[in-house]
């Protein structure tokens, strides 16, 4: 449909090529008839002529004129017929007969002249001949149908073939519109399907963030107040013990201050994901920061795994880089546990510009993008949309918690950022992490360096 | 006012003599009779005798011969003028021959006789009747398959068809159209 575009598409070209076949089909006809119809109107003078001639040789032979006239009148009959002359054969005109106002007669003819056809005139002359014997000639000539005549009624068909050429030229003018009308709708239409199918990707997101919205909060407000409870556990554990006159190593105290320890971890991280954690924001260069963990990363991966940095980012981010850490090794842990038989992690970051049309969940503007990603055994469709679900896991009962992931979206998205994950069954895992730039004085990051 | 037809007649004839004569006569016939229109007359007949060749289908044995014979008999103007009227003519390709019969000599094998003023014509015609010979005659001279006649001061003819017929010879209609006269059977109509 697009090769029909363009303003040299006005007419087909198989119209064009039809117009011009017919044209020229009609001339050729025209002048097919025009020969057809002087020959046949000399070959009927010439016919009449004959006629005459062979009721003229004994008139002619014996010189008898009123003979000769007698029959010269019998071809008067015929309208068309304009002059006849009866020639003997010395050339002299011996009977004849020119109508009212016509050219006269030849004075004398000698042999016979061809026939032709001129002035919408035919002119034909015809031997008198009895048994091989030349006696004399005839003269004939006849009205044509005049030129104009004969041009007109070309001009007819002419009209004709015109019209035809118009109507096919039309017909093909239409049939472009048309196609080019079916493929707007098409187009109208395709952006209609994107359109819907968009929207009903933003309602599920909307869907899911309203979800994580209320289990935030609700989680978030049980996992303060629990915090608050394990406060006054921990408080009047230390007073027990200290009543008790216990040591420090006494198993069942200990027992009870590592649950409380314990709880109080999930509670911080239940708080992470509902993005109510305290945290405490500053001015980070995520590269160097990778740069800073790099034994943390190596000793929590096995040998057969190959680390590949590509730290390209050198603009500033605010966020609480302890809270930064963790994420990283819990990113980086996911990926190990994702490359059992080993394998490569890459982790990068580089200084983005988002614009509108990249990316409709993410805000124009300039960002830090952070990827971590494996070569592992990938996700499912299934799996990758609820991965960021608190208390969905993949591993076996009693080895994750299933707040990984979550508490990661949870810190990023407090710290202003967003977080995508790219993955295929086979094909490995890319974490995408966009974190919002910010400009640093000069100062500040000298400071840092130092 | 005699013979108006034949102004020009003999042009085509290398006979220029006679022809001019004739030419020269048709001029004068308004106000010249006698002899002179006579003359004009004779040469007219004399001309028209190969005329009627062309008209005329004689059967194949009578036409084997390389030349085409007119026979004159008898003595007249007509006689003494067809040998310059007919000279150079020919008839189908074939070359007019003009014999003069002696009285008594038989016509056999002349393709055209003509017969003029003599006491035995009758007897000369009738001798050839059933053989392929076109007889001519002046009407009052004897009865031939062609006799002449003038009518008006025109030089005309009459043609027995039946004669022509029993002779074997076959008369084109166009001929028989422009005769004067035409008797379709034999008959005893001397």
């Amino acid at each position: 449909m697009s090769d029909l575009r363009g303003p040299h598409r006005a007419i087909p070209w198989t119209a064009l090529i039809g117009a011009l076949v017919l044209l020229m089909a009609g001339v050729a006809m025209a002048l097919y008839e025009e020969q057809l119809y002087q020959t046949q109107r000399l070959r009927e003078a010439r016919e009449e002529a004959e006629i005459l001639a062979a009721t003229e040789a004994a008139p002619v032979s014996f010189r008898d004129r009123s003979a000769a006239e007698e029959y010269v009148v019998s071809v008067k009959v015929n309208p068309e017929v304009e002059a006849v002359g009866v020639y003997a054969s010395d050339g002299a005109l011996l009977a004849g007969f020119v109508r009212d106002g016509m050219a006269p007669l030849p004075k004398s003819l000698g042999s016979p002249r061809p026939p032709k056809l001129e002035n919408d005139r035919v002119f034909v002359t015809v031997p008198i001949v009895q048994q091989s014997t030349a006696l004399g000639t005839v003269y004939l000539r006849a009205r044509a149908e005049p030129m104009v005549n004969r041009l007109l009624r070309e001009a007819v068909l002419a009209l004709l073939v015109i019209m035809a050429v118009i109507v096919i030229a039309g017909l093909g003018s239409a049939q472009i519109r048309l196609e080019r009308q079916a493929a707007r709708l098409a187009e109208a239409n395709g952006r209609l399907q994107t359109e819907m199918e968009e929207r009903a990707k933003a309602e599920a997101a909307l869907r899911q963030s309203q979800k994580m919205e209320a289990i935030g909060q609700l989680s978030g407000a049980i996992a303060h107040d629990f915090n608050n409870l394990l406060m006054i556990v921990k408080g009047n554990l230390h007073l027990l013990q200290r009543k008790l006159s216990l040591p420090d190593d006494d198993r069942h105290i200990r027992a009870a201050m590592e649950g409380v320890r314990r709880a109080a971890s999930l509670t911080q991280r239940i708080l992470a994901f509902s993005r109510k954690q305290d945290l405490s924001p500053t001015e980070v260069q995520l590269s160097d920061l990778i740069v800073s963990m790099d034994d943390l990363i190596r000793n929590s991966l096995k040998e057969d795994i190959e680390v590949v940095r590509d730290l390209r980012a050198r603009s500033w981010v605010v966020l609480d880089p302890n809270q930064m850490e963790n994420v990283v090794l819990n990113l980086v842990i996911n990926a190990r546990d994702a490359m059992p038989q080993g394998g490569k992690l890459f982790v990068s970051t580089e200084d983005v510009v988002i614009t509108d049309s990249e990316d409709p969940e993410t805000a124009p503007g300039e960002y830090v993008k952070l990827i971590i990603r494996d070569t592992g055994i990938g996700m499912s469709e299934d799996v990758r949309t609820k991965a960021l679900d608190p208390f969905f896991t993949t591993k076996p009962s009693g080895q994750g918690t299933g707040l990984g992931l979550s508490t990661t979206f949870g810190f990023i998205s407090q710290s202003g950022g967003s977080m995508q994950i790219e993955s295929a069954p086979g094909k490995g895992t890319a974490i995408i992490i966009l974190l919002p730039r910010v400009a640093v004085a000069e100062s500040a990051k000298s400071r840092e360096r130092a | 006012m005699a013979f108006l037809s034949a102004e020009g007649f003999l042009s085509r004839s290398p006979s220029r003599q006679i022809g001019k004569r004739a030419f020269a006569l048709a001029a004068l016939v308004v106000m010249v009779s006698g002899a002179r229109a006579d003359e004009l007359e004779y040469a007219v007949k004399a001309t028209y005798l190969s005329k009627f060749a062309p008209f005329v289908t004689w059967p194949p044995s009578a036409t084997q011969k390389a030349t085409f014979d007119l026979c004159l008999s008898g003595s007249d103007e007509v006689t003494k003028l067809a040998p310059e009227a007919t000279d150079g003519q020919t008839v189908n390709g074939k070359p007019i021959t003009v014999k003069l019969l002696a009285p008594g000599q038989s016509a056999d094998g002349c393709q055209i006789l003509y017969v003029g003023t003599s006491a035995a014509a009758q007897q000369e015609l009738d001798s050839v009747h059933n053989k392929p010979v076109l007889t001519i005659t002046d009407a009052a001279t004897g009865h031939g398959i062609i006799a002449f006649v003038v009518v008006q001061h025109h030089v005309r003819f009459d043609i027995d068809n039946g004669l022509a017929t029993t002779a074997g010879l076959s008369i084109s209609s166009k001929l028989l159209s422009l005769a004067n006269a035409v008797r379709p059977m034999m008959g005893d109509a001397r």
